[in-house]
């Protein structure tokens, strides 16, 4: 039972966010796109964290959490969004779903690492 | 600094509210107080209109009824008086006297009925009795006057029982109605004494009550004094609180103006907010910041990429208005440093530290930014470093003898040339190439190290750690570049040396421990000129032409007193004594080209036998040795044959570990160790080491390999003589031997 999802639609970002979580330790799956995280969160209940892009085909990352709190009725769990851009709507979007947070990409591990940790404790 | 700060203060009155319940109470207990006090009024007044009522009938009713009684008693006594006096005294008018008494009487009751309704049954009996008795004791005196004998007797016998009657009844109704004053005035007396009592018991009740709403009175009124207090030193430290805030921000803007230091917050949407410190304005040469674009007023000129002035924003973004957490996930993209370029070209440096301001929720209100202008504290910096680095240098290089520092920048120039050489010479991976450039260098490193010469030690030893990658693992990438890179560095590190030397230790000029001869300079030209006259003079005396023959050869004992110089430094590293050194026949002298060749080659030597072969004092101890090794070079000459014996007192050579070492790299097989000797020679082999650890001294296993490279290239060559060989593979002693040829001790 992983504890984080990530979610992305970029391998590249995926193989080094997700390879550095679980080379420090930290149980770590992965999902392609919105869709996919969906259901991986529905079929998961041990997730504590997701962390995840926001532009994905099939499902974009702001949908996919509003339907995990929507749809799936799930208001514990964590979700960061990765990003490359701040716009004030999307802040609200993300904010009105309830997500936990921004990381401006690129992704830098060992500065955010005792951070994650936290929030999956 | 246009917004002043909130004033307002953050008490709430609630005076009111607070006195509103003991006004409450108050109006509640007087109320209760006249309630009680008007029952009792009620109550009194009507206890006193009974009262009053119960006089009123003794006055009106009892006192005239038992006065007309007592009245009508006398009467009585009177008529019968009046009828026994006209018996005796024989006058029949006095009839009417009596008669007339009793008329008095009969209105006298008359009255009584009026006055007494009560007891009319009573008064009227009484009156007709009355009227009996008059009538009787009439008819009796009548007849006694008249002398009427028996009938006489009999009138008065009936009179005399009816008086008595008479007298009984009246006597009865009397007491009757005295009793009934009595009663009345007693009730009267009674009402009287409850009205007392209630009063007293009301009144006490009032006092007590009285007392209580006194109590309360106080108490309330203490309440709201110690309330009004409260309230004016509320007041009062409001004022003083505002006095001090205002003080507070007076001083946090005198600060902000003058301070040395950008101050300012940057709030939603990446602005600047008004507060800021005007330093923040000469910072960035701006007029005006408040509510400014933070990234276009502040990092316009800043030798930040665009890429990362667009991280810059959004980190901020991701990190203004949101959960504290994020400022430790998006922190590490603001920057701690940068450059601005002024339009006139102008660098400053930048260091900035930036740090989130909280709200109340626990998201990140503001990020706090704070910007010194460190240029020319990094120039103090870089000076001061560059200084003391040349005060290091400086401190190395009067160490060392200005010519055996020529010697050894010559000498590490050279091999960085054959190295440039070897490098631009290949454009992939060739081991032998590697190994040479590791030979040299390492070289390089070792003399340097001799000389402390830190900075190019340092240099040398990472171009050697760069060579030696390429040498354990063949297919390692070939870059020229960046060899080529770290090859000028270390040649750089020397040139700076030399610089110093020749700028600030004025040592300029070319001597040279190998090439001059205390004091004089003599140019190799000049030599052979001397050389070839004295060897055309046939007749020449054996001592001159010796003389001659050696000008400008190395003697053996300045050679070894190079490597020897070293061995001090080397042995504290080691936490082993200095050895001692003994040199036999140091009269031997060597041409120039040779004299190099044999310095680097005693330099790596001397290292190998103090880190490898020499032990530890405790452990030489134990071995019934002296706790200071002992270095000898011994010059051999026998025949034809020339020798230079370079040996120690130490464990010997590891030729088990050797044999080892040669299995694994499959020189030899393993189960069949071949003759010592062959063990022995692998120590030449490149790469090899027979050190359980590399240290910083040696153990790289290069140093035997490029004895005997640097040798062979003067046609010489180095060899190992085992001495108690036994059977069995271990420790054993060992000299080395080089065997000179001729052409090393002449031009």
């Amino acid at each position: 039972m992983a504890k984080i999802l990530i979610v992305d639609d970029s391998s590249t970002v995926r193989d080094e966010v997700a390879g550095f979580l679980k080379d420090n330790g930290l149980d770590v799956a992965t999902a392609v796109d919105g869709k996919d995280g969906l259901a991986k969160v529905k079929a998961d209940p041990g997730l504590k964290l997701v962390i995840s892009d926001v532009n994905m085909p099939n499902m974009d990352g702001l949908t996919m959490v509003e339907k995990i709190r929507g749809e799936l009725k799930n208001t514990t769990i964590n979700v960061i969004m990765l990003t490359t851009e701040g716009s004030p709507s999307m802040k609200e979007r993300g904010k009105a779903a309830g997500i936990k947070g921004w990381i401006v990409k690129p992704f830098n591990g060992p500065a955010v690492l005792e951070s994650l940790k936290k929030l999956v404790a | 600094m246009h917004d002043n700060l909130d004033n307002k203060s953050a008490v709430t009155l609630t005076e009111n509210e607070q006195q509103a319940n003991p006004m409450r109470k108050i109006i509640a207990l007087v109320g209760i107080a006249i309630v009680i006090f008007l029952a009792f009024t009620t109550f009194s007044v009507n206890v006193s209109f009974q009262s009053s009522d119960h006089l009123t009938e003794i006055k009106d009713l009892y006192f005239p009824v038992l006065e007309r009684v007592d009245a009508n008693i006398v009467r009585l006594d009177k008529m019968e008086e009046t009828y026994t006096q006209a018996v005796m005294i024989g006058e029949k008018d006095m009839i009417a006297d009596a008669e007339e008494h009793f008329a008095k009487a009969d209105a006298a009751f008359a009255e009584m009925l009026k006055l007494y309704p009560a007891r009319q049954v009573d008064i009227t009996r009484l009156r007709e009795r009355f009227g009996d008795y008059k009538n009787s004791a009439g008819k009796a005196t009548t007849l006694m006057l008249e002398d009427a004998g028996s009938k006489s007797k009999e009138a008065t016998d009936k009179m005399i029982g009816e008086l008595k009657e008479l007298r009984q009844q009246i006597q009865n109704f009397r007491a009757s109605s005295y009793e009934n004053f009595v009663d009345t005035l007693a009730q009267s007396q009674r009402a009287v004494k409850l009205n007392l009592y209630m009063g007293m018991a009301i009144g006490l009740m009032n006092l007590i009550f009285m007392g209580v709403l006194v109590f309360f009175i106080r108490n309330n009124v203490r309440m709201m004094g110690v309330i009004a207090e409260q309230n004016a030193s509320l007041e009062r430290k409001v004022a003083e609180r505002t006095a001090e805030l205002s003080q507070k921000t007076n001083d946090i803007n005198a600060m902000l103006q003058n301070m040395n230091l950008g101050v300012c917050t940057v709030i939603s949407g990446n602005l600047i907010h008004p507060e800021y410190s005007n330093y923040m304005r000469i910072i960035f040469d701006v007029d005006e910041l408040a509510n400014a674009s933070m990234m276009t007023t502040l990092f316009a000129h800043a030798s930040l990429g665009v890429d990362t002035q667009d991280q810059i924003e959004v980190a901020l973004s991701a990190i203004i208005g949101e959960d504290a957490m994020m400022f430790d996930f998006n922190g590490h993209l603001l920057p701690r440093e940068t450059t601005l370029v002024a339009p006139d070209g102008k660098q400053k440096i930048l260091q900035m530290d930036w740090s989130p301001i909280l709200g109340e929720d626990g998201t990140v209100d503001k990020v706090l930014l704070i910007v010194q202008d460190v240029t020319h504290l990094r120039e103090l910096e870089l000076a001061s470093a560059h200084q003391k680095e040349e005060l290091d240098i400086i401190a190395q290089l009067i160490k060392v003898s200005i010519g055996k520092f020529n010697d050894f920048v010559a000498s590490a120039k050279k091999f960085i040339e054959a190295n440039r050489e070897l490098i631009q010479s290949r454009d992939k991976i060739d081991p032998e190439v590697v190994a040479s450039l590791f030979r040299n260098m390492h070289t390089i490193k070792g003399n340097a190290r001799t000389y402390e010469f830190r900075l190019i030690t340092d240099a040398a030893h990472a171009a050697e750690q760069e060579y030696d990658k390429l040498r354990k693992n063949p297919e390692a990438v070939w870059t020229p570049t960046q060899m080529l890179s770290e090859l000028n560095a270390v040649s750089q590190a020397i040139q700076r040396y030399l610089v110093v030397s020749e700028d600030k230790l004025g040592r300029k000029g070319r001597a040279s421990d190998l090439l001059s001869v205390r004091g004089a300079f003599v140019t190799n030209d000049e030599i052979n000129t001397l050389q070839s006259l004295v060897a055309s003079v046939p007749t020449a005396p054996a001592t001159l032409c010796r003389a001659v023959e050696r000008l400008g050869l190395i003697p053996l004992e300045r050679l070894v007193s190079g490597a020897i110089d070293s061995l001090s430094s080397l042995a504290k590293e080691l936490n082993k004594p200095t050895p001692d050194v003994v040199l036999n026949d140091g009269d031997v002298a060597f041409n120039n080209q040779f004299a190099v060749a044999l310095k680097s080659s005693f330099m790596h030597i001397v290292r190998n036998s103090l880190d490898h072969g020499i032990e530890a004092p405790d452990e030489r101890k134990a071995a019934g040795k002296p706790e200071s090794g002992k270095l000898t070079f011994t010059y051999i000459k026998s025949g034809d044959r020339t020798e230079l014996h370079i040996g120690d007192d130490g464990r010997g050579l590891a030729l088990h570990q050797l044999y080892e070492k040669g299995v694994a790299i499959g020189t030899f097989v393993s189960g069949t160790p071949p003759e010592p000797a062959a063990v022995a020679d692998l120590i030449f082999a490149s790469g090899l080491s027979t050190a359980t650890q590399v240290t910083q001294v040696s153990g790289r296993g290069v140093g035997m390999d490029a004895v005997r490279a640097f040798l062979k290239e003067q046609g010489a060559n180095v060899r190992i003589q085992l001495s108690e060989v036994s059977g069995e593979l271990g420790y054993t002693p060992f000299k080395f031997i080089i065997d000179l040829p001729a052409s090393a001790l002449h031009h």
